[in-house]
C-alpha cells in the first residue's frame, strides 16, 4: 500500500444470485485525485461505487479507508459520501434542509449548520436558494445541492455515481468544469463514475477502465488514450480498430487510418459505407481477409466511392499492440 | 381525434341514476311529513329525533369506537407489514401479503361467517372485542396496499442518501421513509375507516347482544319498518363517508415529491 | 437481477413483519382453514360443534330445497352479472378516454357511491320502488300506468338493488385496466386497416380483459351472499345463499352447514380467481382498492 494511498480495493468480488458483477477488483486509489471508473452498463462500475459506500456488501476482498478495515462497516458509520445518481435529494426537505441533514445527524449546533450550509450554497453558486424546496429546481440546481449535501460533511472520499447523467450536453459540458474546480479547491479525493469516454478524459486524472467486472487498465487519460492495453479499451476509449493478425492483435485509432496510399503498412481494401455524423466523415472499410477497418476524418470527402478499391495503410507507431479479450 | 358526444351522455345518466336513491335519501331527511311519501315541507326535526335517541347515539359511538380502533390497528400492522414485506421480498413475504388480502376479496358473508365460528371456538365474547378483530382484518388490506403503492413509487435512493449522510436506520425511517408514505397511510386509513364505519354484513356476525353498530341499527329498523328518523341518519353517514373519500383521494394524490413540487 | 441491499434494508425485518405475520395467520389464514374444518363437523345437540366427521353438510346442500337455492341464486347472480357488465363496462371505458380533469370529476363521483354503505344506498331505492313511492309518482304522473306498480319486494326491485350495489366494482376494474392501456395500440391498428370495431375488438377488449374478469369476479359470487339486499328489497320471497347462511349461523345455529356452504362459495370464488390467473397471469384484481 502506497504512501499516499487513502483507499485501497483488494480483490473485491460480489455476486447477484448466479450472475458474478465484480470478479476480483484491485484498486488503489490517492488522496486528493480525481478517479473515474469508466465502462458500459452492467461492467460493474456502480456495484464498485455501492461497496465503497457501503451500500452493498462484497462476497470477498476487503475495502481499506485510510488503513482501516471499513468492509464490514455500516454506509452510516463511514467517512464516504454519495453524490447520487438522480440526485435522491429529500423532497418533503428544503434545500437548507437537505444539505444540512449530515450535520444535524453529527448533532452540530443549529447556528453552525446554518453557517456551513450558507458556505456551501457560496460554493455551489445557490446563494438565496436554501428555502426552496427541491421540487423548485432545475436539474442543473438539484445538481448542485447533491453535491453540496454530499460536500458540507468534509468526506474523505467523494463518489459520484454518473452525476451528469440526466442534465443535457451543453450544461453538461459547463458542470463537468464545475466539478473539476470544486475537486481542486476542495481538495477532496473524488471517485467518479461514467460511461462516457470523454467525460472521463476530459476531468480525470486517472481512469479505471471496467468490463465485465473486471478492471481493464488504470492509467491517466493519456496512457488510456494512446497506449490501451487490451483490446477493450482500445475499442471503447476513442473507438479504435481492432485487427488480428496471426497471434498478435493491434489497434489503430480511425483518425490514424491512412488512405492514400501512405505510410508504412499498406493494406487493399474496399469501401463498403461512408457516413457524417457530428461533423465527421468515417468510411468504413474491408480488408481481404474479411476484416472491417474505419477511417475518420474532419470535414473533408475523399472523393472515394463506396463499392471501389484502394489502398489504405498506417504508420507502424500507430499499430499498438494490444491484449485480446474479445 | 372528433369528440363525441354520446359516450358523456351515457355516463351522465348512469351517474345521474347513481345518484337518485342518494338524493332522495337525503332530500326526505328535510321532510316534515311523517309519511315520506309526501312532502310536508322543510324541517330538520328527524335530525331533533335522532339527537334525543338514546340507542342512536350509542350506536353512533360504538361505530365511531369501532372505526377508530380497527383503523388504528390496521395503520399499524398494515403499515409495519408493507414496509417490512418491501424491504425484504420473499416467496413467504408474498405469500402473507397475498393471505392479509383475502378479507378483501372473498364475499363479506364469508368472512363474517368465518369470524363467528372461529370467534365461538375461541370462547372470545362477542362485542367490542370480536368486532374489532373483524374490522381490523379488513382495514389491514386497504392501508397495506395504499402504502405499498408509495413504496413502490419512493425513490429507493432516498433511503440510501440518508444512510450514506449518516442516519441511523430508524432516523432513515423516520426522516425519510416516514414522510414519503404518509400519505398512503391517511389515504389508507380514511377508507378503511368508512368501510369499518359503513359495514353492515360482517358486524350482523360479530357483535354481541349489548352492542350495536350504526349501520346494524338501520339494518334492524328497515326490516321492521321505515321511520323518517332513518332518512336523517343515512344522511349524517353519508355525508361523513363523502368527507372521508374525499380526504382520501385529496392524499393520495399527492405525488410523492412533496409539497415542493406545483 | 435481484439487487440486494445493505443499511436500510439489511439485517432483520422481523420487527416489521410480525405483526401482520401473527395477525394474518391468526385471523385470516387459520380461521379460513377452520371453515373447511368446520363444514365437515357435526352441529352439536345445543351449542357449538361436534368434532364428529361427516359428509352430511355437503349431502345436505344437494337436497332439493337447498339446490333450488344454489340454482336460485345463480340465476340472480347471472343475471346481475350481465347487466353490471353491460352497463358498467362501456362505463369504465368512456371514463378511461376521457381527459385528465373529467376522469379526476368522474372517478371521485363514482368513489362516493362506491364507499358509502350499500345498505343507505339500497334504502334510497325503498323510497323509489314503495307503493305510492317516487317512480309510481312519477309513472302515474306522466300516465304510463294508472296505479302504483307495488315494486318494492319484488324480483325485478332485487336485480336493480343487486346491479346498482355491485356497478362500481365492474366500472372501476375496467377503467383501472382501460387506464392503463397504451391508446397508440389501437391507433396502430387503425392505421393497419383494422375497422374501428376491429381494432377494439382485437385490441381494447384483449387489453381491458383483465379488468372486465376482476369485475366479474367481484360482482359474481358476492352477488351471491348480499343477503341484506334481497332482505331489504325482496321481501323474504327470495332467498339467496347468503340467506341461508344468515339464517343457519344466526336462527339454526348449524355452523357447520353454513361452513359447507360457505365453503362451496369460497371455492367457487378460488375457481374463478384461478381461471382469472390463467387468463391474465397475474393474481392482483384489478380496481380493487
Amino acid at each position: 500500500m502506497g504512501k499516499n494511498t487513502i483507499l485501497q480495493l483488494s480483490g473485491v468480488w460480489k455476486g447477484f444470485g448466479e450472475t458474478e458483477v465484480l470478479k476480483g477488483i484491485d484498486l488503489e486509489i490517492e488522496r486528493g485525485e480525481f478517479i473515474t471508473l469508466l465502462g458500459s452498463s452492467g461492467c460493474g462500475k456502480t456495484t464498485t461505487l455501492r461497496i465503497i459506500a457501503g451500500l452493498e456488501r462484497p462476497d470477498g476482498g476487503r475495502v481499506i479507508l485510510e488503513n482501516r478495515d471499513i468492509t464490514d462497516l455500516e454506509p452510516n458509520k463511514r467517512s464516504v459520501n454519495t453524490v447520487f445518481q438522480n440526485y435522491a435529494l429529500f423532497p418533503h426537505m428544503s434545500v437548507a434542509d437537505n444539505i444540512g441533514y449530515g450535520l444535524k445527524l453529527k448533532k452540530m449546533p443549529k447556528n453552525v449548520i446554518a453557517g456551513k450550509v450558507e458556505e456551501m450554497l457560496k460554493l455551489v453558486q445557490l446563494e438565496g436558494f436554501g428555502k426552496r424546496m427541491p421540487g423548485q429546481l432545475s436539474g442543473g440546481q438539484r445538481q448542485r445541492v447533491a453535491i453540496a449535501r454530499a460536500v458540507v460533511n468534509e468526506p474523505r472520499v467523494l463518489l459520484l455515481d454518473e452525476p451528469l447523467g440526466a442534465l443535457d450536453l451543453k450544461l453538461r459540458r459547463q458542470m463537468q468544469l464545475e466539478l473539476k474546480r470544486l475537486q481542486k479547491q476542495l481538495g477532496i479525493t473524488f471517485i467518479y463514475i461514467t460511461h462516457d469516454q470523454e467525460e472521463a478524459i476530459n476531468m480525470s486524472d486517472r481512469i479505471a477502465v471496467m468490463n465485465r467486472g473486471v478492471l481493464e487498465q488504470t492509467g491517466t487519460p493519456n496512457e488510456i488514450y494512446y497506449h490501451p492495453g487490451t483490446s477493450y479499451v482500445a475499442s471503447f476509449v476513442g473507438s479504435a480498430n481492432i485487427l488480428r493478425e496471426g497471434s498478435a492483435t493491434y489497434a489503430i485509432r480511425t483518425e490514424n487510418v491512412l488512405m492514400n496510399g501512405e505510410g508504412e503498412c499498406v493494406r487493399e481494401a474496399t469501401v463498403l459505407e461512408k457516413s457524417f455524423a457530428g461533423g465527421q466523415l468515417r468510411i468504413l472499410f474491408q480488408l481481404k481477409d474479411g476484416q472491417q477497418v474505419t477511417a475518420s476524418r474532419y470535414g473533408i470527402d475523399t472523393g472515394l466511392q463506396e463499392g471501389s478499391r484502394c489502398r489504405i495503410g498506417w504508420r507502424p507507431e500507430h499499430a499498438v499492440a494490444v491484449e485480446d479479450d474479445g | 381525434m372528433k369528440r363525441k358526444k354520446w359516450p358523456f351522455v351515457y355516463v351522465g345518466i348512469i351517474t345521474a341514476i347513481t345518484y337518485i336513491p342518494i338524493l332522495l335519501t337525503v332530500i326526505y331527511s328535510f321532510n316534515e311529513s311523517k309519511i315520506s311519501s309526501v312532502w310536508g315541507g322543510f324541517s330538520l326535526k328527524w335530525y331533533g329525533e335522532l339527537l334525543r335517541d338514546r340507542d342512536i347515539r350509542e350506536a353512533l359511538a360504538n361505530s365511531l369506537i369501532l372505526a377508530f380502533l380497527s383503523c388504528l390497528c390496521g395503520a399499524v400492522i398494515g403499515t409495519m407489514g408493507a414496509v417490512g414485506i418491501y424491504r425484504r421480498k420473499s416467496r413467504l413475504n408474498e405469500a402473507v401479503a397475498m393471505i392479509s388480502m383475502l378479507p378483501i376479496m372473498i364475499p363479506e358473508i364469508i368472512l363474517g361467517m368465518i369470524f363467528l365460528s372461529v370467534f365461538s371456538l375461541m370462547g372470545l365474547p362477542f362485542g367490542m372485542l370480536t368486532l374489532v378483530i373483524a374490522h381490523t382484518a379488513f382495514c389491514i388490506p386497504y392501508i397495506y396496499s395504499m402504502v405499498s403503492t408509495r413504496l413502490v413509487g419512493m425513490d429507493k435512493a432516498l433511503e440510501e442518501a440518508a444512510l450514506d449522510l449518516g442516519a441511523s436506520p430508524f432516523r432513515v425511517f423516520w426522516d425519510v421513509t416516514f414522510p414519503a408514505i404518509l400519505p398512503g397511510i391517511l389515504s389508507g386509513v380514511m377508507l378503511a375507516f368508512a368501510m369499518s364505519f359503513d359495514d353492515v354484513v360482517i358486524s350482523i356476525f360479530v357483535t354481541g347482544p349489548k352492542v350495536n353498530t350504526l349501520p346494524v341499527k338501520i339494518y334492524t329498523k328497515l326490516k321492521t319498518g321505515v321511520t323518517p328518523e332513518i332518512n336523517a341518519l343515512a344522511t349524517i353517514m353519508l355525508a361523513l363517508t363523502i368527507l372521508l373519500i374525499a380526504g382520501s383521494a385529496v392524499l393520495g394524490r399527492k405525488k410523492p415529491s412533496g409539497k415542493g413540487s406545483a | 437481477m435481484m439487487k440486494k441491499s445493505a443499511g436500510a434494508g439489511k439485517g432483520s425485518q422481523w420487527p416489521l413483519l410480525a405483526p401482520i405475520y401473527i395477525f394474518t395467520l391468526l385471523f385470516v389464514l387459520l380461521p379460513m382453514l377452520y371453515m373447511f374444518l368446520l363444514s365437515f363437523l357435526t352441529r352439536a345437540e345445543v351449542w357449538g360443534v361436534d368434532f364428529h366427521f361427516t359428509l352430511d353438510n355437503y349431502r345436505r346442500i344437494g337436497e332439493p330445497l337447498y339446490r333450488n337455492t344454489f340454482l336460485e341464486s345463480f340465476r340472480l347472480a347471472f343475471l346481475s352479472t350481465v347487466l353490471v357488465v353491460l352497463l358498467g363496462y362501456p362505463y369504465g371505458y368512456f371514463m378511461a378516454r376521457m381527459n385528465a380533469v373529467w376522469k379526476k370529476r368522474m372517478l371521485l363521483l363514482i368513489m362516493i357511491p362506491f364507499w358509502t354503505s350499500a345498505l343507505i344506498r339500497l334504502y334510497g331505492w325503498i323510497i323509489v320502488f314503495r307503493s305510492n313511492g317516487v317512480l309510481d309518482k312519477v309513472l302515474m304522473g306522466l300516465r304510463i300506468t294508472e296505479k302504483p306498480l307495488k315494486l318494492l319486494y319484488t324480483y325485478p326491485a332485487v336485480v336493480v338493488g343487486m346491479v346498482y350495489a355491485l356497478l362500481p366494482f365492474m366500472i372501476l376494474a375496467v377503467y383501472s385496466s382501460a387506464e392503463k392501456m397504451d391508446w397508440t395500440l389501437v391507433e396502430a391498428a387503425r392505421d393497419l386497416g383494422a375497422s374501428s370495431f376491429r381494432a377494439f375488438w382485437t385490441v381494447t377488449f384483449k387489453m381491458t380483459l383483465p379488468g372486465l374478469l376482476s369485475g366479474i369476479i367481484l360482482t359474481f359470487i358476492p352477488s351471491m351472499g348480499l343477503f341484506f339486499i334481497a332482505d331489504i328489497l325482496g321481501g323474504s320471497k327470495i332467498v339467496l345463499v347468503g340467506s341461508v347462511i344468515q339464517e343457519q349461523l344466526t336462527k339454526g345455529r348449524n355452523q357447520p352447514f353454513a361452513a359447507a356452504l360457505s365453503a362451496v362459495l369460497m371455492i367457487m370464488t378460488t375457481l374463478l380467481i384461478r381461471l382469472y390467473r390463467r387468463i391474465t397471469g397475474t393474481s392482483k384484481l384489478e380496481g380493487i382498492v
